[in-house]
């Protein structure tokens, strides 16, 4: 399950938890592919927006990118699932999910994309050794862009 | 002509963007791009996996892929322009033509979040989609309409052919959501009026989701004619003269000119400042074409469009009017830079659609361009986002280039196209140049005044 957290404060947050804007982020995510999002709230309240079953087979029915001819073959990479800005940390953590040369399996959270309010996680596809990230934090990324390289296990 | 720094100077506030989301992609993304560089803005081009290698990439201030090459995944999927928008600090969206231009819940979608739409609002896109409205409130503005009821057909049989038979054989029955000739049906005496009905009654129902249909005059020989307009919030309103689009294959344009040749000044003018009139009554904003058939001396509407159109580059031409920087201006708040007084129609100006296609079967001819040449010189305009290597996409529209002419007369400007089209090459992927280069050969289409079948016609004698 594609899934994000993200810690509002204040009259952003009373305005996150307007019905009407719920379900139009309900919506985006929908048509964005994307099954749920959390949003924590500073005093603890913690929301979960789920979007309609269509998120799901959308999501699955995304072709997926392939490898440009640069890549080395025996590289795996890690992709943005949508268009917004790299966060290596989760603003609500302190320490990146994992550190370059460690082992990850997949699915595991390698970092970040954030737009506005939502943060959506960026996934390994395969298990290996995190080789590397491509950009800084804060970098516009787009969809399908490779953000972590992974050398996968033999 | 107004500088960038003039216009940081609107207001006390300044611009109401600085930043554009241009959502669309090939030429009209290039084109768009160039007016906001003009007019100082910046630049958010956003692509599908399929258009990475985009040139507009190198002069963008932020290229970014928003999804997947098929086009309802990337470029008709409202959420990820909106969060691309969102994530790039866009305050404004250029729609370009097709995919979300005409598109009102867009519009609005585009508005609630904070955003200015580079177009007119909602309720009108939504009114013009509207086909008895839209007559309905040009009739109400005193454009010339096609004869037939301003209002849907009823259920009963026995009431559609009273209203067939008043406005006299032949009649077309059309889907009051319908579009880009589909939905509709030529019926040319009594007897065929009843099955026409039903089955065009159930395409509108499937195709557009509503069953509503209307009825109106068919007329057997029409020309294509289009009257432009911009309009700005403050309440002016101004038409551009107009255009002659009548060489089409199958409801598509391929070779449009401004003006329409052989059309009374006089008669243009009139309808023209009827059009203004329409927009300035409806609250319209923006850029806008009223589309019409002309037959034995009279416009008859048929429907307008609320966006940029492909063709308008003949206009600018004529008229020496930047039709995409004033769209800009007129959403930044800004009044138009010309009043009626001041627009002119100068020479004559052609354009011919290059798309990568079969000049033959016309089958789209996706793939590598090998090599990519275009004409020059006094009066040749090129838009294109092609060059020498770039890939031709088959989940998009096949148009690849726009070759325009401009010069004094018309048979100048048929000749300069001539020598325009000679110049062209584009190896590596099959194009319709050839087609063109035999129209502009074609002594019937160099005379001028061709109907809207003149095309199909013609094409079907070539096969032979």
């Amino acid at each position: 399950m594609t899934k994000a957290r993200k810690r509002k404060s204040g009259s952003l947050a009373e305005q996150v938890l307007d019905p009407a804007t719920l379900e139009e982020i309900a919506l985006w995510l929908e048509n964005a592919g994307v099954r749920s999002i959390e949003i924590e709230t500073e005093g603890g309240r913690l929301v979960r927006i789920v979007a309609g079953e269509d998120a799901a087979s959308h999501g699955a029915g995304m072709d997926r990118p392939v490898l440009g001819p640069t890549e080395p073959p025996s590289v795996s990479p890690a992709k943005a699932p949508i268009a917004g800005h790299f966060l290596s940390v989760h603003p609500a953590r302190h320490a990146a999910e994992a550190a370059i040369g460690a082992s990850v399996r997949p699915e595991q959270i390698l970092g970040f994309v954030s737009v506005g309010p939502l943060i959506m996680p960026i996934h390994a596809e395969e298990a290996g050794t995190l080789g590397a990230c491509t950009v800084e934090s804060g970098d516009l990324v787009g969809y399908g862009d490779t953000v972590f390289l992974i050398e996968p296990a033999q | 002509m107004m500088s960038p720094v003039q216009m940081r100077c609107h207001g006390e506030s300044g611009l109401r963007f600085e930043r554009v989301l241009i959502a669309n992609r090939g030429e009209i993304a290039m084109r768009v791009q160039r007016a906001c560089r003009e007019l100082g803005l910046r630049t958010v081009m956003i692509c599908s996996d399929a258009d990475r290698d985009a040139p507009y990439r190198k002069t963008a201030d932020d290229f970014v892929c928003i999804g997947p090459a098929a086009p309802g995944q990337s470029y008709l999927n409202q959420a990820a322009v909106l969060l691309a928008a969102r994530a790039t600090g866009a305050g404004a969206i250029h729609p370009g033509y097709g995919f979300l231009s005409e598109n009102a819940a867009f519009a609005e979608a585009v508005e609630r979040a904070g955003l200015i739409f580079i177009g007119p609002p909602a309720s009108a896109i939504r009114t013009m989609g509207d086909k008895i409205a839209a007559k309905r409130a040009m009739i109400e503005a005193g454009v010339p309409c096609v004869p037939g009821p301003d209002a849907a057909l009823p259920e009963d049989i026995r009431s559609i052919e009273t209203i067939a038979d008043a406005i006299g054989y032949p009649v077309i029955v059309k889907a009051a959501g319908g579009g880009g000739g589909r939905g509709m049906r030529v019926v040319h005496n009594p007897s065929a009026l009843s099955d026409a009905v039903s089955v065009t009654r159930e395409e509108a129902r499937r195709a557009f989701g509503r069953p509503e249909l209307y009825m109106e005059k068919f007329l057997e020989h029409p020309r294509h004619i289009e009257i432009q307009v911009l309009c700005d919030e403050h309440g002016n309103a101004v038409w551009l003269g107009h255009r002659d689009c009548s060489m089409q294959r199958r409801h598509q344009k391929v070779v449009e000119e401004a003006p329409a040749p052989g059309i009374p000044a006089e008669i243009v003018a009139a309808v023209g400042e009827r059009c203004a009139n329409a927009c300035r009554q409806i609250g319209y904003r923006g850029a806008g074409t009223f589309e019409f058939l002309y037959e034995d001396g009279e416009f008859y509407f048929i429907e307008m469009n609320t966006r940029l159109q492909v063709e308008h580059p003949v206009t600018e031409m004529t008229s020496g009017i930047d039709i995409v920087r004033e769209q800009l201006r007129v959403a930044q708040g800004l009044p138009l830079t010309i009043s009626q007084v001041d627009v002119a129609a100068h020479g004559h100006s052609f354009e011919c659609r290059i798309n990568a296609e079969d000049p033959f079967t016309f089958a789209p001819s996706p793939g590598r361009i090998t090599a990519a040449e275009f004409s020059g010189g006094p009066g040749v305009r090129v838009d294109s986002h092609v060059t020498t290597g770039y890939k031709v996409s088959p989940h998009y529209d096949s148009l690849i280039a726009k070759l325009i002419v401009h010069a004094p007369t018309r048979d100048q400007a048929i000749r300069r196209m001539r020598v325009a089209l000679a110049d062209t090459r584009i190896d590596g992927i099959s194009t319709n140049l050839r087609l063109h280069q035999e129209l502009f050969e074609d002594p019937a289409f160099c005379a001028g005044e061709t109907d809207i079948h003149y095309l199909e016609k013609w094409l079907g004698e070539r096969k032979k």
